[in-house]
């Protein structure tokens, strides 16, 4: 809209101001505010690649900066050695997270549906039931018992999604979406034309949600992705590692020994084999990787559910 | 009525909520219960267990030439190998394969090893023991939970004669208890009893530093050998004053977290403000006081110092933070002194300059303190065999082979001989190449396995490295305090707001960043307030009765 009228600046002069139009020196500074807000994020990001890509003595010497004198891709050359559990850690997380974010959509979807609902029955009842969860939480003992011991899922890929395939809080907030988004009205000329439930819910409300769907599907998959803790508690062997995980143990460790080191004299030496810092930027870089480029696919959902609406005028 | 189902609903979730609220309080209250349990189930088990083993005893005195049974006689059993170190890797597969070839014919088991990440060994492999997960061989050390885990009841005694398993460790460790220093024997012991075995590794570690000898010469700082006499920290301050001036950039002295010629006896209790003086006087008497460090005149000139280096530029500004990287600014060899524990005959130094990747590092060490024994460094590193372990007299013989077998030894620290690794046979003292350093470096290191002195060295170390470093102790003096650990339990909620308060002071005390004269009245003061003196006296307390225990 505005754009438009900034594209052509000669017919602007002559053209009414727009009623919706930004002032000049309003658009400036929220540019600016915006670009400052960018930056404070790409930043840090422009630090960590050039780190991981600046020798390690350089590194010790002159600290992190935005520019390197010279580049070398030890640190990465390192990372994907041969043998290296990386690539094992790669496979996992982007299966655990593709299998975990499609069950969790439809899990989530299916729980929330029934509850948008008045007519359902117990539909108070099944709110509380996953709203409770979100309130209270038995610990870590017990989670570790349960997975381990009943659900067996220890030491294997379902570690790494399946305790986190449902969540009460995406459920309350597509219950809300449903009840806002999809309109009795839809649903009762559903009926009326003679589908059946599960068909006005996968013909006709699913489509209606997508922009629902999208979020969860992003926020679960990003859930899944950056979630070490599960892979920490239940995943002893390196074939079932994630790269959180690889993460988090790397610098884990060099905060424990570090904190140790004065208290165990043999620490001291296994702290110095530590990885360095360059090897652990290079990590932090690497995991960013494809779940970057989910935001922009998901991002056109994300317009489309405000700017549509399912009864036009 | 609807309103009834309501109101049972939200009684229901009342209690659930309750229920969930006292879920720690639970956790740590179940394992005292079922214990109990145990133990009253245990008479009935334990004699049966006894008749067994007077039966292999029995077999023992037949024949006394074969101190283990027969492997053929053993009934296959795969052991469950805990292991502190970095992380898992790729090759275990390969290490567990040819190590359980190779202790087969031997003592008729395999072994499966799990790696836990030093930093989530609390939450895992403490979380594993309590909730009952089998395992034969557990790592475990006074700075992880050792004194905590045999409280809870998660390890089985070794050498117990009333226990379930009998003397274990006089069945089937005789090797250890023939190569161990008997100090570390004594020094791991609980109520007079082992729950560990603990790894043959270096038992004095003086504190001290690491010089730069290239700094050194350059500016004519002549340190003293250990056997000419110790150092004080002030002895250093002219050379310090000589680089700082011609390096303006550097700050000479590298701080680690401590000072090197404390005084006093490390890890007397877990939080260290209270401790008592470990060197003894000349005529070889110690002073059992039992002290508040920061209140001796020794805190406040030491700080003093450092308070004047870090105005002065000697100390690096960041110090005082924990995230401050002194391995990283030692691996540029920008420094003069640097505290470091020791280990005697330049060994560490070694190690250091190993370790950091930096071959060009010349570094020497200067000693501060004299050899004396304590409980933290008999305790640094020990394995433990859980209650969970189906055969822990297997658990044992496996253990009593690390402090046997160096080929054993050897799999267990570099891998697959040929693959891994393989001896150096160009170098005259037969040492190991490392090939692939995978498992290498994913395992907790050589100080975590039996024996270090049948190790084999890398061509990186010095032949004569693990001879060195038991001998080195050999002349060491025991420490009165020797075995005894301080149980915090009862004084646990004043431990922990005292360790707020030393999280707030000490670091920047040591470090030099704030001023001592002002802060370290008010640390104490603040001390005082957490609760200091009550934990003193209950420290005083258990130190007397377990001295009584001793005696009688």
């Amino acid at each position: 809209m505005s754009t438009t009228s900034l594209a052509q600046p000669v017919k602007k002069a002559k053209k009414p101001k727009e009623l919706n139009a930004v002032s000049p020196a309003a658009n400036v500074i929220m540019h600016a505010v915006f670009i400052l807000l960018c930056l404070t994020v790409l930043i840090p990001l422009w630090v960590i690649i050039v780190a991981s890509l600046t020798p390690e003595m350089e590194l010790i010497e002159d600290g992190y900066k935005l520019y390197a004198k010279s580049l070398t891709p030890e640190a990465y050359g390192f990372l994907f050695r041969e043998g290296s559990i990386i690539f094992t850690a790669y496979k996992n997380t982007i299966i655990a997270t593709l299998v975990g974010m499609a069950l969790s959509v439809v899990s989530i979807s299916l729980y929330a549906y029934p509850l948008s609902r008045k007519e359902f029955r117990f539909r108070r009842f099944f709110t509380f039931v996953s709203f409770f969860t979100m309130l209270f939480n038995a610990g870590v003992v017990p989670f570790y018992f349960v997975s381990r011991q009943i659900l067996k899922i220890d030491n294997s890929i379902f570690a790494l999604f399946l305790p986190l395939s449902f969540s009460a809080y995406w459920v309350i907030v597509m219950r809300t979406f449903y009840t806002s988004n999809v309109p009795d009205g839809v649903i009762e000329s559903a009926r009326i034309d003679g589908a059946s439930e599960w068909r006005t819910f996968i013909q006709i409300v699913l489509p209606l949600a997508k922009p629902g769907l999208a979020t969860v599907a992003l926020f679960s998959a990003i859930s899944i992705w950056n979630n070490f803790f599960n892979c920490m508690l239940l995943v002893d062997t390196a074939e079932h590692y994630n790269l959180q995980y690889m993460i988090y143990s790397t610098l884990s460790n060099a905060r424990f020994l570090s904190e140790m080191a004065t208290q165990v004299s043999s620490l001291g030496e296994t702290i110095a084999r530590l990885p360095t810092n360059a090897f652990r930027m290079a990590m932090a870089g690497v995991t960013m990787g494809p779940i970057i480029l989910a935001y922009p696919f998901f991002q056109k959902y994300f317009v489309k559910g405000i700017t549509l609406g399912a009864i036009k005028g | 009525m609807k309103k009834r189902i309501i109101a049972a609903l939200l009684a229901s979730a009342l209690v659930m909520a309750l229920a969930a609220c006292g879920g720690s309080a639970a956790t740590t209250a179940a394992p005292t219960t079922t214990k109990a349990a145990e133990k009253t189930e245990a008479p009935a088990d334990d004699d049966g267990k006894e008749t067994d083993a007077k039966e292999t005893d029995a077999k023992e005195t037949d024949a006394p030439a074969t101190e283990a049974p027969d492997a053929s006689d053993l009934p296959e059993y795969t052991l469950k190998y805990v292991e502190i170190g970095n992380q898992d890797c790729s090759r275990r597969e390969a290490v567990e394969a040819v190590i359980s070839e190779y202790i087969k014919p031997l003592i008729n088991a395999s072994i499966e090893f799990q790696i836990v990440a030093w930093g989530d060994w609390s939450e895992k492999a403490i979380t594993a023991l309590q909730s009952g997960q089998e395992m034969d061989i557990v790592f475990t050390a006074d700075w992880q939970h050792y004194l905590r885990s045999v409280q809870s009841g998660s390890f089985n005694a070794l050498n117990d004669p009333e226990g379930p398993y009998g003397d274990l460790l006089a069945k089937y460790g005789q090797d250890i208890l023939s190569s161990l220093n008997p100090a570390f024997i004594t020094g791991t012991q609980i109520n007079g009893i082992n729950y560990a075995v603990p790894t043959n590794k270096e038992l004095a570690v003086p504190n001290g530093w690491l010089y730069n000898i290239d700094k050194a010469e350059e500016y004519g700082f002549v340190p003293l050998k250990e056997s000419e006499g110790l150092m004080k920290v002030q002895d250093f301050e002219p050379y310090l004053e000589k680089m700082k001036e011609a390096e303006p950039s550097s700050y000479p002295y590298l701080f680690s977290g401590g000072n090197g010629d404390e005084p006093w006896v490390p890890g007397f209790t877990n939080f260290g403000v209270i401790t008592m003086v470990q060197d003894p006087d000349e005529n070889g008497n110690f002073d059992e006081t039992i002290v508040n460090m920061w209140e001796s005149d020794y805190a406040m000139q030491l700080c003093q110092t450092m308070f004047d280096w870090a105005q002065k530029g000697y100390i690096h500004p960041d110090a005082a933070l924990t995230t401050f990287n002194d391995s990283d600014i030692f691996k540029t060899g920008d420094f003069l002194i640097y505290q470091q524990p020791l280990k005697g005959n330049n060994i560490k130094a070694q190690e250091r300059v190993n370790a950091s990747g930096n071959k060009n590092l010349n570094i020497g060490e200067i000693y501060g303190q004299k050899k004396v024994v304590t409980t933290t460094h008999t305790g640094g590193s020990m394995l433990a065999i859980p209650v969970t372990s189906a055969d822990p007299e297997r658990a044992m013989m496996y253990i009593n082979m690390m402090h046997r077998d160096t080929d054993l030894l050897n799999m267990m620290l570099y891998g697959v001989p040929g693959e891994d690794w393989e001896i150096d046979e160009g170098d005259e003292y037969k040492r190991v190449n490392i090939i692939n350093a995978e498992w290498s470096g994913a395992h907790g290191g050589a100080w975590t396995f039996g024996n270090t002195a049948l190790q084999t060295p890398t061509t990186m170390e010095d032949p004569e490295k693990n001879r060195l470093l038991q001998e080195y102790a050999l002349d060491a003096v025991p420490h009165p305090s020797l075995g005894f650990r301080f149980d915090q339990t009862p004084v646990e909620a004043l431990v922990a707001a005292l360790n707020n308060v030393r999280d707030a002071y000490e670091r920047s005390l040591y470090a030099g960043a704030i001023d001592p004269v002002e802060n370290i009245p008010k640390f104490n003061d603040e001390m005082r307030a957490a609760g200091l003196d009550e934990i003193m006296a209950e420290v005083q307390k258990q130190y007397d009765e377990w001295k009584a225990n001793l005696a009688g």
